[in-house]
Parts: C-alpha cells; sequence; structure tokens
C-alpha cells in the first residue's frame, strides 16, 4: 500500500522552458510522407521541440525557474530547498542541483537534492518536496523536472526520435499552514526494468569503444548501446492497464468524487495511448487537456508543460482540483490529487 | 513409488471445462475482433491460420490496437514479446486463452 498524504504545502506556481528550435515530423526523413501522416494521426505527435549541443535540461530548468521567481516575486533567501528531477544531469557527479543553487544565485543555506526518474519523475518529485516543506522549517521550494530526451535517444530510431521532445519545468510551493492535503499513490514494476533502457554507460555495463556501434535492430530502427531501447509494445499494455487503477485507486482510497475533479492531467506519452487510458475511466474530453502535437513526450516535464500551456488561465483565474497521472520508465507509475488557487502561471519561455 | 499410484487420464477437453471458470473463449469471435483492428483489410481475409505478419496492413500501431483489444476484451494482458513470437492469430489465441 503506497498511499501518502501531505499537508500545510499550497503549489504557488508552474513555468515551463522549451527550445526555440522545432521540429516537424512532416519533414522527417526516418518517416516517409504517408507514415508520417499516419504516425501523426494516431501519435498525435507533430511538433517537438530540441535543444541545441551546447543547452541541457539544467539550462531548460533555470529559465523556467528564473521567470517563475520574477512573477511571482519571491525573494531568493526564502527558498530553502530545490529538488531537481532528471534523466539527463549535467555530469555523472557532482548533482546538477548542486549547480542551480549557485546559478540561481540561492543562499548556501539551501537543500538541494537530484532524483534520477523520468516519466513518473514530477509524481514522485511532488511527495518528496512537500514531504520536505510541510512541518515549516522549510519555507519554501522549488521542483524542477526536465529531460533533455532527444540527447538520449537516436535519431536513426522511428520508434523513439519521433515521439519526444525537451522541456524543463519549474513549480513553487510554500509552506501554509492548514492548506488543503495533497494526496499520493505510487507503485513499481522493477520486472519491467528493460522496457525502457539505455544499456551502456552506466555502472552495470560500463561504456566501452562498442558501446557507439549502431544495429539496426530493424528497417528504420538503427541505434547503440548509449541511446535508449523502448519496447512500445510493452510500454503500451503494462500504461493501458496501470494508469487507470492507479487513478481508480487514488480517488477510492481518498474518497475523492471524481465528477468534481476539473482536470485529468496525464503524462503525455502519445494520444493513442493516452485515449485508452481516458477512455477506460469515462473521462470527458474536454477534461484531459494534451500538449502532445506541440511538444512530444518531454519524460518528467509533460505535465506541468501541459499545465503551462493548455490550462493557464483556469490556474491563474479560479480554483482547481486536479488529478495528474505520470507512468513509465522503471517501470514506475503514480498518482496525485491536488488544488490550487488563482496561482501564478508564467507565460511558455522560449530559449 | 509410482507403481503403487492408480493413474487416471481424464480427457484434456474434460479437464478444461471444469477449471475454467469465465466465458467460454470462442476462437472465431477472436479472429473477428482480430480483424476489426484492420480498416482496409476484409475482414474475409483473416482466418485462424492466418499469418498476420504477412497482411499489409499490419503496422506497429495495429500491434498495439491487438494488445488493447485483448486488454478489453478477455481482460489478458499480453506483452511485445508474445506478438512477435507469434505468427498465427491461433498463435496468439492460445497465448490468451492460457491467462484467462
Amino acid at each position: 500500500m503506497s498511499y501518502l498524504t501531505t499537508d500545510n504545502v499550497r503549489i504557488s506556481g508552474f513555468a515551463a522552458c522549451v527550445p526555440k528550435t522545432m521540429e516537424d515530423n512532416l519533414n522527417l526523413s526516418l518517416i516517409s510522407g504517408d507514415e508520417a501522416k499516419k504516425f501523426i494521426e494516431s501519435t498525435g505527435v507533430r511538433y517537438r521541440r530540441i535543444a541545441d549541443n551546447k543547452t541541457t535540461t539544467s539550462d531548460l530548468c533555470f529559465h523556467a525557474v528564473s521567470k517563475l521567481i520574477t512573477d511571482l516575486s519571491w525573494q531568493k533567501e526564502d527558498i530553502d530547498c530545490i529538488v531537481f528531477i532528471s534523466q539527463s544531469a549535467d555530469y555523472i557527479l557532482p548533482a546538477t542541483s548542486c549547480i542551480l543553487q549557485h546559478r540561481l544565485g540561492l543562499s548556501q543555506e539551501t537543500y538541494c537534492l537530484d532524483i534520477s526518474s523520468g516519466c513518473s519523475g514530477w509524481v514522485y518529485g511532488m511527495s518528496v518536496i512537500t514531504s520536505l516543506l510541510q512541518n515549516g522549517n522549510f519555507r519554501k521550494g522549488i521542483l524542477l523536472a526536465g529531460e533533455t530526451t532527444l540527447k538520449l535517444g537516436s535519431a536513426f530510431d522511428k520508434s523513439y526520435w519521433p515521439l519526444f521532445g525537451d522541456a524543463g519545468t519549474a513549480t513553487a510551493l510554500e509552506f501554509i499552514p492548514g492548506n488543503k492535503s495533497i494526496n499520493f499513490h505510487f507503485c513499481t514494476d522493477g520486472g519491467g526494468f528493460e522496457a525502457i533502457i539505455i544499456p551502456d554507460g552506466g555502472f552495470r555495463n560500463p561504456f566501452k569503444p562498442e558501446s557507439l556501434n549502431y544495429k539496426e535492430i530493424e528497417p528504420g530502427i538503427s541505434r547503440n548501446n548509449l541511446h535508449v531501447h523502448l519496447n512500445g509494445m510493452d510500454v503500451f499494455s503494462f500504461a493501458i492497464t496501470k494508469a487507470p487503477d492507479t487513478i481508480k485507486k487514488l480517488v477510492s482510497h481518498f474518497q475523492l468524487n471524481i465528477e468534481e475533479v476539473d482536470a485529468f492531467i496525464f503524462h503525455q506519452a502519445n494520444l493513442y495511448m493516452n485515449e485508452k487510458i481516458r477512455n477506460k475511466l469515462k473521462l470527458p474530453a474536454n477534461k484531459v487537456p494534451y500538449s502532445l502535437n506541440k511538444f512530444g513526450n518531454t519524460s518528467s516535464a509533460t505535465i506541468p508543460l501541459t499545465l503551462v500551456t493548455e490550462w493557464r488561465e483556469k490556474l491563474m483565474t479560479s480554483r482547481q482540483r486536479l488529478i495528474a497521472c505520470a507512468f513509465g520508465v522503471g517501470l514506475s507509475w503514480g498518482s496525485v490529487y491536488f488544488e490550487t488557487d488563482k496561482i501564478i502561471c508564467s507565460n511558455l519561455v522560449e530559449i | 513409488m509410482y507403481s503403487q499410484k492408480r493413474i487416471i487420464i481424464i480427457p484434456e477437453n474434460t479437464l478444461l471445462n471444469c477449471c475454467n471458470f469465465t466465458l467460454p473463449m470462442e476462437a472465431d469471435q477472436f479472429v473477428k475482433h482480430f480483424a476489426d483492428q484492420f480498416d482496409e483489410t476484409d475482414a474475409s481475409e483473416f482466418r485462424l491460420d492466418t499469418i498476420f505478419r504477412n497482411i499489409e496492413e499490419w503496422s506497429s500501431i495495429i500491434a498495439l490496437s491487438i494488445i488493447a483489444m485483448v486488454d478489453e476484451e478477455y481482460g489478458v494482458s499480453i506483452k511485445g514479446d508474445d506478438v512477435r513470437t507469434s505468427n498465427t492469430i491461433q498463435d496468439l489465441y492460445e497465448i490468451v486463452k492460457s491467462r484467462l
């Protein structure tokens, strides 16, 4: 039983940053005209943003959080903790959150933590940062979640490249005594660890020259062992059963009124899969926003990115009751119920 | 020690019938559900012994919709390897049946 409640924490704002450079799946040499149209229709992904060689996830997160701190009019000395969620850190070591503490000009009295997590990362990160803040020792915190997914995969792999994009996000949170609880449910199946994996370059299979050798798996799918190997069918069969399951458990355990939920923000994996999940839960289309068409799958960034680009007006002008659900690499999945009330939601930052 | 025991041979069908508490799974119904995932290929082209990978319309998206169909119609989870190691519709049918 992996249910969790955190109290006394308010979500004060969201921001997201994407690279200006855009790729259009209709113009990819990897997939032909007809195939590309079918691909876009079924996956829902047409445009994706791609970071240049010099730009890392932490750069995208840095610009997102800088904008958010300005829009919130926060004093930097009030920020007591930052948590950085990514699987594309700046270095093997040190932790990227330490670099960001200095770059953001935060006090040396700042708690900094990196968490290696992918698609489910924002939901897990929220549980960590709200737990840190909930007793009032830390006043304000920032959760950074992002990925340069296209630096992790092969440009010659049509089962990966056209689906993914780069983004960095920031979620601002603060200790407010008595604020409405946040409810979570989490699950893990490490038995599926090979469904999404970069085989080499860690310490199980250290980098060796052969790691760079491209292998053609099938026509249109070539990659090496430093690239993500994605078993689409396994991930699909996992997600269409586990994502509805965690939301049902969250709603039932915390006795939430599903009718009163204003929006269900799913990890943006692909439209075909996400619509299966939506239909299984019998959710109305107008309560399930998508940013897939514009940004593709940006790993742990998809939930805040979707909130910033598709739900901004509602977040800024009204009270919102939201359920977010994320699933993927690990295999790891979970869901969270939270409320917001007229919060700051920065305009999308493009660099 | 086995010689002291009497071996009773139960016909396979009997065993199946007495253990199968779910609705019986009909092969022709499975073929129909399978065929429903295709837009362009005529339903008459689908039989239990059809090698589905050779159907021109076969694609990775149709593979996903087969996985979704099996989940929805039979409540059974099949994986990428189940699809990859199957050649005919019957191969998949047998996998699904064994997990009911």
